[in-house]
């Protein structure tokens, strides 16, 4: 078709583009603008009035046509910062989502590189598996884990138990947030290895033959081929995969919310779920925007590489 | 073999002994492929054994599922489980409001993203990138972030509680989303395309419904199943904007069921629950798969 067209007389078409071009996109782009508009900007402008202004009265005035508000500059600020229960949900936010990030990309990792070197019918069963564990909502599958993980008749427990030496009979879980929290990270992990193995094994497939064999006719290594190879073929793709990933674990809350049936314990809160019961199951509105900024802040600085990167892609389009 | 394996080069061989040497390490690798292949099969094992936990316990019996010795396969299969979930009105209600409220979300995000990407993929125009820009800064925000000035919105759009509002609220992240991958999808259709057909005297409505549209048909089920993946699983702000019992979704009737104390410890009737609320969006990625993996990476590693 490309060729056809080069041997035909151009169309006019600066004189069309403008008269059809100029409104259309505008009228295009106008019903996202709307929808992003009510439920993304005002949103946003809206935490941030909440977050420097204290609520006069009742604080369930807020709704009800607002009650009456006064401005507040950083005192909410001030007021999360100075609270040292803030910085140890901070702390634990940090290391959940660090944890989670590194052993989804680990595992994903090596699943992938698994992924390439087994036989056709292994790998069919291998992506069968994973596919599944990918579909289940993240809800549903942290009921499954609690219930595998359950105190009383958990196959967890009836399996630890059978390892010799290992006594597990009625172990709780739960009891410790720090093993209660490691339950949470496994149901993460397991919910986030199939989308990065699946990815990364495409992105390996993708590395030219050739390239792979020269390594190896040079004498190198296996261990070698994977560092100075494999890595930077896929060191855009892990790049982006790392970035989401640290946007979707730093904000994990149904998997922490199920586990606890609705209530995490204290020793249980990230920074969502910190925010969500502050904010909303207590009420302090004020305080829980002033979280909300606190968390969208810490989480954009972290990805603000990530961003840069796509708006070069975004724009070259 | 695979892209990762040892060239096996036939040409190399000369000598007898490097003959004796190849089918050496042929005969290694072989035995090393076996090791891999059932290391990948126990991989599978494990990554499985939930999703089959869940199934096997929806069909065992209450006294089978309350053994200290657990069953690995229902001896005596039952559907009492799915009986008495499904017997529950207040079950088919929330599937039938997570089925209005995830249709709701999905079609008005397909619809109002296609023009919107359409306009950015297609078109130059001012604004253009500052609506780009704006675009990927949503995606970032934290959707739990926002839940209380959403709510705060509905309720002065006297739209709280209803599942309207939830579908509403919803837009918030499957509206960038499906601008953003619908861009790619369009995008990747070549421009060459549109300008033939002009030539060929098409009008732009023309090119429009001729061209671009057959093209990016299956970007746009990828991008609506994709979204309906988003949506039937969201939990938070369900939880947050409809307060009634009759009027909740299905992920709320999960954490309800398994929260109260007539249900607490009914594991077979939660997970015979659970199997039929992840089934609408376990069967869509299983047909869609390979879509679903492209259309999520797509937008992030194209370039």
């Amino acid at each position: 078709m490309a060729v056809v067209t080069s041997q035909l007389p151009r169309p006019a078409r600066p004189s069309r583009r403008p008269r059809a071009g100029r409104g259309l996109p505008y009228l295009l782009v106008l019903p996202a603008v709307v929808v992003l508009a009510v439920v993304a900007a005002w949103p946003v402008a809206k935490i941030v009035t909440l977050a420097f202004q204290k609520q006069e009265g009742g604080k369930y005035a807020l709704f009800h046509n607002g009650g009456s508000t006064s401005f507040a500059g950083f005192a909410n600020f001030t007021n999360v910062l100075q609270d040292s229960t803030f910085w140890s949900v901070v702390l634990r936010t940090v290391l959940f989502t660090a944890i989670c990030v590194g052993a989804s990309l680990a595992v994903g990792l090596g699943v992938a590189l698994l992924l390439n070197r087994v036989s056709p019918w292994a790998r069919v069963v291998l992506i069968g598996s994973l596919m599944f564990a990918w579909a289940v909502p993240s809800t549903v599958s942290t009921q499954v884990f609690y219930w595998l993980f359950s105190n009383q008749y958990g196959v967890v427990n009836y399996l630890l138990d059978k390892l010799p030496g290992v006594s597990m009979q009625g172990h709780d879980w739960f009891a410790d947030p720090h093993q209660g929290l490691s339950v949470v990270i496994l149901v993460v992990v397991w919910g986030a290895v199939p989308l990065l193995a699946i990815s990364l094994h495409a992105g390996i497939t993708q590395i030219p033959r050739e390239v792979v064999e020269a390594a190896y006719c040079d004498g190198a290594a296996p261990v070698q081929v994977f560092r100075h190879v494999l890595l930077p073929y896929l060191r855009p793709l892990l790049a982006v995969l790392t970035t989401l990933s640290v946007i979707w674990d730093f904000g994990v809350f149904n998997q922490i919310w199920f586990m606890r049936n609705g209530h995490p314990e204290p020793g249980y809160q990230t920074i969502g779920i910190y925010m969500y019961a502050n904010g909303i199951g207590s009420s302090h509105y004020n305080l829980g925007a002033t979280i909300a900024i606190l968390m969208m802040i810490g989480l954009l600085t972290v990805v603000i590489v990530y961003v840069r990167q796509l708006l070069t892609i975004g724009d070259e389009a | 073999m695979t892209a990762l394996a040892p060239p096996v080069t036939e040409a190399l061989v000369e000598a007898p002994a490097v003959a004796r040497a190849h089918t050496a390490r042929r005969l290694g690798r072989r035995r090393a492929t076996w090791g891999w292949n059932s290391l990948a099969l126990f991989l599978a094992a494990v990554f499985g054994f939930p999703v089959y936990w869940m199934l096997i316990t929806a069909f065992k019996t209450g006294s089978d599922i309350n053994r200290l010795t657990p069953q690995f396969w229902p001896h005596h299969p039952t559907l009492r489980g799915f009986r008495e979930v499904l017997s529950d009105p207040i079950f088919r209600d929330d599937l039938l409001n997570s089925l209005f409220v995830t249709l709701g979300a999905v079609v008005i995000s397909v619809v109002v993203g296609f023009f919107a990407a359409l306009a950015v993929a297609r078109f130059r125009f001012a604004g253009r990138r500052v609506f780009v820009v704006a675009v990927l800064i949503v995606q970032m925000v934290p959707l739990l972030a926002l839940t209380i000035p959403l709510s705060l919105l509905l309720d002065q759009l006297h739209l709280k509680n209803t599942l309207p509002g939830v579908v509403l609220a919803y837009l918030m992240f499957t509206t960038p989303y499906t601008v953003w991958t619908l861009r790619t999808f369009i995008a990747g259709i070549p421009r060459e395309l549109d300008e033939a057909a002009l030539v060929d005297g098409c009008t732009r409505g023309q090119v429009f419904t001729k061209i671009i549209l057959p093209l990016v048909a299956p970007g746009l089920v990828a991008t609506g199943v994709y979204a309906w993946i988003l949506a039937w699983n969201e939990f938070v702000l369900a939880n947050t904007l409809l307060l009634d019992n009759d009027r909740q979704t299905s992920m709320i009737y999960l954490l309800v069921f398994q929260s109260s104390p007539t249900h607490g410890a009914d594991y077979g009737g939660l997970m015979a629950a659970a199997t039929l609320t992840s089934l609408p969006v376990v069967l869509l990625f299983l047909v869609f798969q390979r879509r679903i993996a492209t259309g999520l990476t797509a937008g992030a590693v194209k370039g």
